[in-house]
């Protein structure tokens, strides 16, 4: 719902633009040559507001629409050429904007300006003889400086309608579930994000599942450049925040503040909306997409309410599943035998995941079936993953120990869970390999359990397993991309491994739930230890272990996530390692 | 950044999109999908800037008056705007819009024009200079009919929608306008400035007689073309301000100062049935008193009892 409310209001905000900027702007007599932009400036709002695929979307949609209307432009397409651009540049540069208004408005600024010379670039290119260097001195400046006086107050305005529009559909959210978790659920379908949706779904009623189904299906997509801001909120948080405060707001703050970034996070701020305008509001509200810087400090200032969304969320895989889980458990039970099938809660999601990967799993032909299934838990991981650890994590203690002893498939749900737990899985991933390695080769067992602890290894450090894997679900979710998944999840992972290290206390409750787990997982963790050093440090070391391996599909999958996710910061060898293990393991 | 697959995808779809629209649009003549779908634009947008022109309208109108009184002066300028403020009411600016639909029918009663009436509710934007009129295909206009006002030519029509049409102006880059010099005769055209500071857009004339002797003052009126498009005869152009004299040119070179002021275009007309014979240079505004025509004695002191013809015409 909130997709097209989003969609609607982009129509009208466009349309709104182009009308007074044909209508009015352009016949006033203004000094200079040139004349502000108001359809460039909205696209270049609505991108700051939406994401990459979105804003494209909305600046194509702008620049035909100028082309074609009235006057009319030179040639049709010019401007849906460069406001295409424009809008994609903007949803780019969202995540790494939002933490700052300034910062914003300086971008909407730079971005008009550029969208300016570009448009006068392109009818150079096309010859336009209505564009010539004298034209453009002309007329160029000019138009900048009124795009630039005007930027803020076009970004003011379109997020005021976009947190408004966000604000309607929320009442309906917020009075099913409590508070916390109702922001969450309208941040996560406002931005589009996948992760909190999933986190939310988890914990929330199958209804909000469905809602994130119907996001991921629909205009969920659009709001795809979530990943971008995934990693760096771990990065950027965990650093300065870890040491300082917990470790669990961090990891919200990161997740949450990606989807909700600016936008989705004033959902929750919403309620503030009606008190602050211009001078505290902006700040604020920009800096939702500032959630994570701000997250960090925001979320720390205001305890109640977001902490138990933290907890949900890094508790989604342990708490929930065991107060989910065991709700879940009821229904998920059965299913979780089917996993493919079993998705259901959440399944949505993963269910499209688990049908894009699985292919690429039953491709794969030489690999025997242990690696096989290891695979398929892999790439259908993140997404069956979650329902593993729910249902085993609400069976958790009980089920896991009932079931992973009595029941052989039970032991094989077990595996999907370390499949899952790729990440953590250097916990669950041991656990398997063990069974398995036990009748198997020995070989085997080791690599996968390298992979394993890799991922695990972090994890497993920490305590926080559980928490990871819910992350993982979290991130794969949302992230849901084919991609995404892999890389997604190792950054949760990574994040969460770190704050669930300081979680600590959590650990001790995952004690139990853990000791299958904890065995292998510290076994894993020295080895991923090492890795990490090796691998993480130097691309080198990873390089070598993909060379080693078949991985080099997986590698493929993952790698430009991973790939970019490693350039941009240092944890992100953390998540080379975890891809390349992963595809170590493949 | 990260971005997904998807939305690269996406983004790759639509740049290849963009880009195969302005290859057809530059290809493709005045037929194709292009042009069903800027008839879908020009219905669909062009009825709703008929309709926000309601509110437009004033606006545009009060900032364009005060810009029009602009004559440098603090104090002046000052008083304007007091008077403008208590002039803002909707019948001063139909007054205004009488008096230029007046000129207008003065010039068209002078010249034999048919001509329907329209106002300019839309300028386009960027580098183009182009209107759009509120009037289309249900007035009877069609594409590449002469656009004038009481001053003199604005432009032609270059595309048709039912209830607007859109205008390319005398100013623009790519208009060219075939012309004739009222005082001798000689033949040749003016392009348009393109986009400039608004005010000094000054058009080009190029006249074929490389050893034509210009002058400042000399008054440039459209001459024929085949079947009265794109421009009637007749229609007063704009008169010589600037003479360059370039050696070695193949034509002689003169700016040009339009009659029209485009920066502030009101009510005008399209002219649906041009003359039955040529005007000639029967609707002249007086000639500049500063500058009397040298040779020929043209001048036209009176409007309609004064049909002087110069023997080059």
């Amino acid at each position: 719902m909130t997709q097209v409310k989003r969609a609607i209001l982009s129509v009208v905000v466009l349309a709104a633009a182009l009308l007074i900027q044909l209508t009015v702007v352009n016949r006033l007599p203004l000094p200079g040559g040139g004349a502000p932009d108001l359809v460039l400036l909205a696209v270049v709002a609505l991108g700051l507001c939406g994401g990459p695929a979105a804003g494209a979307i909305t600046g194509f949609g702008a620049g035909l629409a100028l082309d074609i209307a009235p006057p009319g432009s030179y040639l049709i397409g010019e401007y849906a050429l460069v406001f295409c651009l424009i809008g994609y540049l903007c949803g780019s540069l969202r995540g790494a904007v939002s933490r700052s208004a300034l910062l914003t408005i300086a971008v909407a600024m730079a971005a008009a300006a550029v969208g300016e010379a570009m448009s006068a670039a392109i009818g150079l290119a096309v010859s336009n003889p209505q564009v010539t260097w004298p034209a453009v001195r002309e007329v160029l400046p000019s138009a900048i400086v009124y795009d630039a006086v005007l930027a803020p107050f076009v970004l003011y305005v379109v997020v005021r309608a976009v947190r408004l529009v966000d604000a309607l559909g929320r009442p309906a959210t917020g009075a099913s579930q409590p508070a916390d978790g109702s922001g969450l659920l309208a941040r996560g379908q406002s931005s589009g994000a996948l992760p909190r949706t999933a986190l939310n779904g988890s914990a929330a009623s199958g209804a909000t599942v469905l809602g994130g189904a119907g996001l991921l299906g629909g205009a969920g997509w659009l709001s795809g450049p979530d990943r971008s801001r995934g990693p760096r909120m771990p990065r950027g948080s965990p650093r300065p925040g870890t040491a300082s405060r917990s470790p669990r707001t961090p990891r919200l703050g990161g997740a949450a503040a990606r989807h909700g970034d600016g936008w989705v996070g004033d959902a929750p701020r919403a309620g503030r909306t009606t008190s602050p305008r211009l001078g505290p509001a902006r700040t604020p509200r920009l800096r939702p997409g500032s959630g994570s810087a701000g997250s960090a400090v925001a979320r720390p200032a205001r305890p109640l309410p977001r902490p138990p969304v933290n907890l949900r969320l890094s508790a989604a895989g342990r708490r929930h599943d065991g107060s989910v889980g065991r709700a879940l458990g009821a229904g998920a039970a059965a299913a979780a035998v089917s996993r493919p099938k079993s998705g259901p809660p959440r399944s949505a999601f993963r269910g499209r995941r688990a049908g894009i990967d699985r292919p690429a799993a039953l491709a794969r032909p030489g690999v025997p079936r242990s690696a096989a299934l290891s695979r398929g838990a892999f790439s259908r991981g993140p997404r069956f993953r979650p329902d593993p650890h729910l249902r085993g994590g609400s069976a958790g203690p009980d089920l896991r120990l009932g079931g992973s002893g009595p029941r052989v498939r039970p032991s094989r749900r077990v595996s999907l869970r370390l499949g899952n737990a790729r990440r953590r899985d250097g916990v669950l991933g041991g656990s398997v390999l063990a069974g398995r390695a036990r009748p198997g080769a020995g070989p085997r067992p080791a690599a996968r359990p390298v992979k394993l602890r890799l991922g695990s290894g972090r994890r497993s450090s920490g305590p926080g397993p559980a928490a990871r894997p819910v992350k993982l679900r979290l991130g794969s979710g949302k992230r849901g991309g084919g991609r995404g998944l892999a890389a997604r999840p190792v950054n949760l992972r990574l994040g969460s491994g770190r704050r669930n290290g300081a979680l600590g206390g959590l650990p001790g409750r995952r004690g139990p739930w853990a000791r299958p787990r904890l065995g292998t997982s510290r076994r894993a963790a020295p080895r991923f230890r090492s890795g990490v050093a090796g691998g993480g440090r130097s691309a080198l070391g990873g390089g070598s272990r993909l060379r080693a391996g078949k991985r080099v599909r997986f590698t493929g999958s993952s790698f430009l996530t991973t790939w970019t996710g490693g350039l941009l910061g240092g944890r992100s060898a953390a998540v080379w390692r975890l891809g390349r293990r992963t595809g170590g393991l493949r | 950044m990260h971005d997904s697959r998807r939305t690269r995808v996406v983004l790759g779809v639509l740049l290849v999109l963009a880009l195969a629209l302005i290859t057809f649009d530059y290809r493709d003549g005045s037929t194709g999908p292009l042009r069903s779908m800027q008839r879908f634009g020009g219905s669909f947008f062009g009825e709703l800037e008929r309709v926000s022109s309601v509110v437009s309208d004033p606006i545009v109108g009060f900032f364009n008056r005060g810009e029009s009184g602009t004559g440098g002066q603090v104090a002046a300028l000052q008083q304007q705007i007091v008077r403008l403020r208590t002039e803002l009411s909707q019948e001063q600016l139909s007054k205004a819009e009488y008096q230029q639909l007046s000129q207008l029918l003065q010039l068209s009663g002078r010249g034999g024009y048919r001509i329907v009436a329209a106002r300019v509710i839309a300028i386009g934007q960027g580098y183009a200079q182009t209107v759009t009129l509120d009037a289309g295909s249900r007035d009877g206009v069609q594409p590449e009919e002469t656009v004038l006002d009481g001053q003199g030519l604005v432009g032609t029509v270059t595309a048709v929608s039912p209830q607007t049409c859109t205008v390319l102006l005398a100013t623009d880059a790519t208009s060219v306008v075939g012309v004739t010099l009222a005082s001798s005769g000689q033949i040749g055209w003016v392009t348009g400035p393109g986009k400039t500071r608004s005010g000094s857009g000054l058009l080009r004339l190029q006249v074929l007689n490389a050893n034509a002797a210009l002058a400042p003052g000399e008054q440039l009126v459209t001459s024929a073309s085949v079947r009265d498009r794109p421009y009637v005869p007749g229609v007063p152009v704009g008169v010589i301000s600037q003479v360059e004299n370039q050696a070695g040119s193949l034509t002689a070179l003169a700016l040009v100062r339009p009659y029209v002021d485009f920066t502030s275009l009101g009510v005008v007309g399209i002219v649906v049935a041009p003359p039955a014979r040529n005007p000639r240079f029967s609707v002249l505004p007086p000639a500049p008193k500063p500058r009397p025509v040298p040779t020929v004695t043209v001048t036209v002191t009176a409007g309609p009892s004064a049909s002087p013809t110069s023997p080059g015409g």
